[in-house]
């Protein structure tokens, strides 16, 4: 019995191969569809899913966003339009949709008993009976590339789509709506957060009493004993405290200071504020009218001065004594100078003497010389006879060794002449130096004595005189600065114990704060003990939601697993009994399809496991795994059959595009024994090519009141050639 | 989608829960009936605003209540 809308006509034009107008009179019957290959037996059933979803599976245009391929190229308008008329139970139903090969859009219309409709309403009206694309493509239209697709895709979309299938798409949206990790997570912060604080809260307390006991062991350093850590003995202390300062500021000249009674400790405290700053002021005051550093100054000035003309005037002793020796070992200046004259007459007369034995002895060289050459007979200057060898003899040994003595002699006296002349020229420098020295020496000790009477302002220009004035001085300074300082040291002194008992009060006021502030946190504490009890409160509200969403997922999960079960329980039969007829398999002689739960993100689903098993053994197997492509096709046709002709749906017909793929000639006559099947639930429109399978549905393929016979038988201007055998 | 609210419910039953657990299953229903998953989501995450706004208060005013550490003054 056929329920839903079968197809009753479709006209094609300007799709693909179709240019002009062609009309496809199926009249709710089955149909077999045969051509050889390529002749438009494909095109004609992409027209059926193209005219309801405006969209073709398997051709994808993916170098033209307008899908203009789809558009006959031959078409003078451009413009390709389907028309498909179906009967329902309640009457027509003719959907068209047209497109132009420019555009990317197509517009669709719906004409239904209830009313007509276009554009996205009509889509919206088309929906509830052809669900989406691939839905269309699960359950009515099995494409001849997508034969084994429902066992090999990926999982998660044969699991989303199987439960479209099944009728289950709402309850997994109502389930992805339900936000559980959400909760969780909201509940396991808060749990981590009151942790926290419950952390700190206890922390806070130790750290409390860590500073209450470093409080106490300070104020024992100070000597405090437990009697004096209260308010009273503090504020006593702070009495006599407070006395002492106003006496310690009197004395050191500074404002006395006023202070209120304390009456607790924030009083004290800012009463030992004042109290520093007194002493501050005090130290100032002290500072600025001590005459300690004056002193110090005036003994640093004399003392320099009076050391500087101790220094000079031993130096000038120094360098007047050099002196002295120097006069005492080589004479006066003047009578070095008038040595020096003396020795000068010498040496020019030592000079001439010379000169003078110089030419004397290059007159015998001359003589020597004429006798050694000409040697004459008689003298040249007397003209007495002579003997030249004789004379030239005497004059070499006498004369001229002579002259050479005599001239060795000049010589060395000379030498010794110019050495004590060089000896008293040094002389002389040294004792110009000294005398220089000693000016120098005299004039830094008149300069030395001159700044030690202006500091002294002493009437004294002796030296001596001056000394013992500043050493004098000096003495009365030192004396002075020493009660200076005893009396800075007798202040300061004062004010040290003013600021020990300050801190001894500071002391008492920290343990005090701390033990209040200690205090002030367990009563806190106390309070906020109560506001964490209701926090808790909170939490176990929120771990309550929790509980139950997940409580609710979990009937949910089983309600959806029991429908599935409920739904391929239903069909299982007709599963196995299918692809037993189909497949034959030699081991594996039934199949089911397994249902389980998988968490994803935290959404529980159903996932579908599509086995085939021995019954007899209980040994089961992924068919996707170890079954030939033939094997596979069986199974997966079986699913495709049995589940499509189980549907509570609003199509009544189903389409084929060579379904016979990979089978020999005995599953072909398997797989139209169980078409006989199907066709008594569906309008089965086959496409083949496969000469056995057409021979199969020839002689074996007997729906109640026939089928239509179209074959292909090539292509003319008009489109596809289509010649109808049967009727 | 009625058969299996109603499925849901008797799970729910079966399994023993609370009828603060079945209300809220059926403000759930409610909400899918009225307005979607969308909904629903919106729903639930206003429930869990309801009890986590009160223990954000709570939080807050704990957090508040604690001294804070005091830090230490370092001579540089």
């Amino acid at each position: 019995m056929k329920t839903g809308l079968v197809l009753e006509s479709l006209t094609v034009e300007g799709l693909r191969g179709f240019n002009q107008p062609q009309t496809i009179d199926f009249r709710g019957r089955h149909a077999l569809i045969s051509g050889k290959m390529g002749t438009g037996k494909s095109s004609t059933l992409c027209a059926i899913e193209w005219g309801i979803f405006g969209d073709i599976a398997y051709i994808k245009c993916s170098e033209s966003k307008t899908q203009a391929e789809f558009v006959n190229a031959n078409r003078i308008d451009q413009k390709a339009r389907v028309t498909l008329k179906f009967k329902g139970n309640d009457g027509e139903y003719v959907i068209q949709r047209e497109k132009h090969a420019r555009k990317r859009d197509s517009y669709l219309t719906l004409s239904t008993p209830h009313g007509d409709f276009e554009g996205d309403d009509a889509a919206d009206e088309i929906f509830p009976y052809f669900g989406t694309f691939d839905d269309f493509h699960r359950s009515v239209f099995l494409h001849q590339e997508a034969v084994r697709a429902i066992l090999t895709e990926n999982p998660e979309e044969r699991d989303s789509a199987l439960d479209r299938l099944f009728g289950l798409e709402r309850t997994r949206e109502l389930m992805a709506a339900i936000p559980i990790t959400t909760v969780r997570k909201e509940y396991e912060n808060l749990e981590s957060e009151k942790n926290k604080i419950e952390e700190r809260i206890k922390g806070a307390v130790q750290q409390a009493e860590v500073e209450i006991r470093k409080a106490r062991e300070e104020a024992s350093e100070l000597g405090l004993q437990e009697d004096d850590l209260n308010l009273e003995a503090c504020i006593a202390r702070f009495k006599q405290l407070s006395e002492n300062i106003r006496n310690a500021a009197d004395d050191c000249g500074v404002e006395k200071p006023a202070f209120i009674e304390p009456v607790n400790e924030d009083d004290v405290s800012r009463a030992l504020k004042k109290v520093k700053e007194v002493i501050k002021s005090c130290r100032m005051q002290i500072a600025a009218t001590s005459k300690i550093s004056e002193l110090q100054k005036s003994i640093k000035q004399i003392g320099s001065a009076k050391v500087d003309l101790e220094d000079t005037s031993r130096k000038l002793e120094d360098v007047t004594q050099e002196y002295r020796r120097m006069e005492k070992e080589w004479g006066t200046i003047e009578s070095i100078a008038e040595e020096e004259e003396h020795l000068r007459e010498e040496e020019e007369k030592l000079k001439k003497e010379r000169a003078s034995v110089d030419s004397t002895h290059r007159l015998v060289a001359d003589a020597m010389d004429v006798l050694s050459e000409q040697q004459p007979g008689k003298c040249p200057v007397c003209g007495a006879r002579i003997s030249s060898e004789e004379v030239l003899s005497e004059l070499k040994t006498k004369v001229s060794v002579a002259l050479k003595e005599r001239l060795s002699e000049i010589e060395s006296k000379r030498k010794e002449v110019r050495e004590l002349l060089l000896q008293l020229s040094d002389r002389k420098k040294e004792i110009s130096k000294a005398i220089t020295n000693v000016a120098e020496a005299q004039r830094k000790k008149d300069e030395a004595a001159a700044s030690l009477k202006k500091i002294l302002q002493s009437k004294s220009t002796i030296s001596d005189d001056l000394l013992k004035e500043a050493g004098a001085r000096l003495s009365e300074l030192n004396e002075e600065l020493n009660k200076a300082e005893e009396a800075l040291t007798e202040k300061n002194r004062m004010l040290e114990g003013i600021e020990d008992s300050a801190d001894k009060c500071r002391a008492i006021v920290r343990v005090l704060d701390k033990e209040a502030e200690y205090e002030r946190i367990k009563e806190t504490f106390a309070t906020e003990n109560s506001q964490i009890e209701t926090l808790k409160v909170q939490i176990t509200q929120m771990s309550a939601l929790h509980s139950r969403l997940q409580r609710i997922s979990d009937a949910i999960t089983a309600a959806q697993i029991g429908l599935a079960q409920e739904f391929v329980g239903r069909g299982a039969e007709r599963i196995s009994d299918y692809y037993g007829r189909l497949c034959g398999h030699p081991y594996y002689n039934s199949i089911k399809i397994d249902i389980e739960q998988r968490n994803v993100k935290g959404v529980q689903k159903n996932t579908y496991n599509i086995k085939a098993f021995n019954s007899r053994e209980g040994k089961e197997t992924l068919i996707s795994t170890r079954f030939s492509t033939g094997q596979m096709n069986c199974a997966a046709l079986s699913v495709f059959l049995s589940l499509s002709s189980m549907l509570d749906r609003r199509i009544g017909f189903m389409i084929l595009d060579d379904p016979s793929q990979s089978l020999d000639r005995e599953h072909k006559k398997f797989l139209v024994s169980v078409l006989n099947d199907v066709s008594t639930k569906s309008q089965v429109i086959i496409a083949t090519q496969d000469d056995e399978l057409e021979q199969e549905i020839q002689v074996h393929f007997a729906p109640q009141g026939g089928y239509n016979f179209l074959k292909y038988e090539g292509w003319g201007k008009e489109g596809p050639v289509i010649k109808v055998l049967k009727s | 989608m009625a058969g299996f609210t109603e499925m849901v419910k008797k799970n729910l039953r079966e399994s023993g829960a609370d009828s603060e657990t079945l209300e809220l299953w059926d403000r759930i229903t409610e909400w899918f009936d009225k307005g979607g998953p969308d909904a629903v989501e919106q729903g639930i995450r206003k429930e869990i605003k309801g009890i986590k706004s009160v223990a954000s208060r709570q939080l807050r005013e704990t957090k508040e209540a604690i001294p804070k550490k005091k830090k230490r003054k370092t001579r540089r």
